[in-house]
């Protein structure tokens, strides 16, 4: 589960996943200037990120840098396997 | 006194204290006194005078709150509007508040608004130092006490924007109890996370100020972030927190007060919405060194009860929003408006003097009744103690059965691992939501309800999520709500 393709692939189809309005969200699409993530998403997110790799988020964690696209959220994924 | 008249005490004690903390730099009581002077200036310079009004389309910063001591002094009503709404919604509400200049930090505004003037917010020029001792009270016969202060917006059942305006004397009468009650003082740094176009925010400013307190802003985008809110109260050593059960339930929900954090809050305040007893429990664990409080009241009257809670809520009981606040006389009344018998279900009619002057609508201004009608309903215990049962709105009829949408999502409510519950109807059945627990069942909740319901207040159909949807102001968002369950069922 740590190839970084599959995890992700895994992060954005759960991210296109979250609303109808979210289809057409790519690997870079910045989620918050989209207005892609609100308060509700970004903990599904986080739930769906703590079961699907069986991480630890803190709290501390759960800030823009690490949530601004696919791309930096496979990278916080990424870094917490290793 | 007027509103822009909290900071004379603190600009004598504290002139060089922190009175603002936004984005890392700090502004002493002297800077913010000197800036609302500049804006007041500003203001009086594009032809505003006493009596006229000012739209602010900002996002939080110090300028903004300048701008509204500034607005205050020179008699000038302003009228902060929701930064996220849209082009259309503040064409609206600035047409019918009868408003033609707006201050602002969005871009390319001025292209969006045709015949509004748009200023940017922040002063190019830093103000004359001189300036801030000309900071003493213009006498005026036209700014007294019950002058205008400052327009809120709620939204119509139309979707148009209702103003509401309110006297200097409303807030302050507010403010006062609120500081008072909270014991605030110099020491205190309050976090500030809700938006100006929202009455809690008016806790925060003029609370914050009028005590010499610190006043720090959070980031716009904090409550999606609960790592953005849990860094400011830590790098800050927030004492005080006023904001809605969802931000609080937010927080827990991250576990962000997981090895000691958050310790430094003494007071925490919400409002806005009910609050399930579970998490509240959970939250007074998670920090005991603090003072809980339960404000209550809609935007017309802002706080006119309130509950200083002494432990965790029995979650078999109901929760208490308390007592009369700000000097508000309260009554509870039925349908013909008379008086219910102690221990009846009545609606809230609040008199006091934060019970606003009246709606600005399209077709002008409407005066306040007094008392004012909340729509909130309300039960009165043995001890005096107010306990809320939901909204006039949230009577409905389930074929032919009338049922109160409040004693439904109570009941939910009071089951183990739901902390948020809504209830509707759409088309001919009751609908609820609940969020909570990840493995909710909705079958159990179900069962539940057919055994503490009368059969016409069953759901039809009960949804489980992680989290209900919100507006900005943090209130529910029915529309969404009501589009999930057309969708789902």
């Amino acid at each position: 589960m740590s190839d970084e393709k599959q995890v992700k692939m895994k992060i954005l189809e759960f991210v296109r996943s979250l609303n109808s309005a979210n289809q057409s969200v790519e690997v870079d699409t910045d989620l918050i200037a989209t207005g892609s993530l609100d308060s509700l998403s970004v903990m599904e997110l986080v739930a769906f990120l703590t079961d699907e790799f069986k991480i630890e988020i803190a709290a501390a964690d759960i800030i823009p840098i690490n949530l601004r696209s696919v791309a930096t959220l496979t990278a916080f994924v990424q870094a917490r396997f290793s | 006194m007027l509103l822009h008249e909290v900071i004379s005490g603190p600009l004598v004690d504290r002139r060089n204290k922190p009175a603002v903390i936004s984005e890392g730099v700090s502004i002493s009581y002297a800077e913010l006194s000197q800036r609302a002077c500049a804006q007041m200036t500003r203001l009086q310079d594009i032809g505003l005078t006493t009596g006229d009004r000012i739209g602010v389309i900002a996002r939080k910063s110090p300028d903004v709150i300048a701008a509204f001591l500034g607005a205050a002094r020179a008699g000038i009503t302003y009228a902060p509007l929701d930064t996220e709404a849209s082009p259309p919604y503040w064409a609206m509400a600035l047409e019918d508040f009868k408003i033609s200049h707006v201050l602002s930090d969005i871009p390319g505004l001025a292209d969006k608004l045709d015949s509004i003037c748009v200023h940017d917010v922040t002063l190019e020029t830093e103000p004359d130092a001189r300036a801030i001792e000309q900071y003493v009270p213009i006498p005026s016969a036209n700014r007294m006490p019950h002058g205008d202060a400052y327009i809120l917006t709620t939204s119509g059942s139309t979707g148009r924007p209702k103003g509401v305006l309110l006297s200097h004397r409303n807030a302050l009468a507010f403010v006062d109890w609120a500081a008072h009650e909270t014991a605030l003082g110099p020491n205190d740094t309050l976090l500030s996370v809700a938006p100006f176009h929202f009455d809690l925010s008016v806790f925060d400013i003029y609370g914050g100020l009028s005590r010499g307190a610190r006043i720090v802003l959070a980031p716009s985008t904090a409550t999606t972030f609960p790592g953005q809110l849990i860094e400011a109260i830590e790098l800050h050593r927030v004492t005080v927190l006023y904001t809605v059960p969802t931000v609080l339930r937010i927080l827990l929900e991250a576990d962000a007060f997981a090895h000691g954090a958050g310790q430094s809050l003494r007071s925490i305040i919400y409002a806005g919405e009910p609050f399930a007893p579970q998490p509240l429990a959970q939250l007074m664990r998670a920090l005991p060194n603090a003072t809980f409080f339960n404000f209550f009241g809609p935007t017309e009257t802002n706080v006119c009860l309130a509950h200083r809670f002494t432990g965790p809520p029995d979650p078999a009981q109901e929760i208490p929003i308390g007592g009369p606040a700000c000097g508000a006389t309260i009554k509870l009344v039925n349908d013909a408006g008379e008086e219910v018998a102690k221990g009846d279900i009545g609606q809230i009619l609040v008199d006091g003097p934060t019970v606003m002057k009246g709606y600005l609508k399209a077709d002008g201004f409407v005066r306040a009744q007094r008392p004012y009608p909340t729509g909130d309903f309300a039960r009165q215990g043995a001890d005096g103690t107010y306990y809320f049962r939901g909204r006039r709105d949230q009577q409905v009829k389930v074929r032919g059965a009338r049922v109160e949408l409040g004693s439904v999502e109570n009941a939910l409510l009071h089951v183990d691992g739901v902390k948020e519950a809504a209830a509707f109807v759409v088309g001919n059945d009751l609908v609820a939501f609940v969020a909570g627990d990840l493995a909710l069942d909705t079958q159990m909740l179900g069962n539940i309800c057919t055994k503490s319901l009368p059969p016409g207040a069953v759901p039809r159909k009960i949804v489980a999520l992680s989290l209900l949807p919100r507006l900005s102001n943090g209130k529910l968002d029915l529309a969404q709500l009501k589009t999930m369950a057309t969708e789902r069922s």
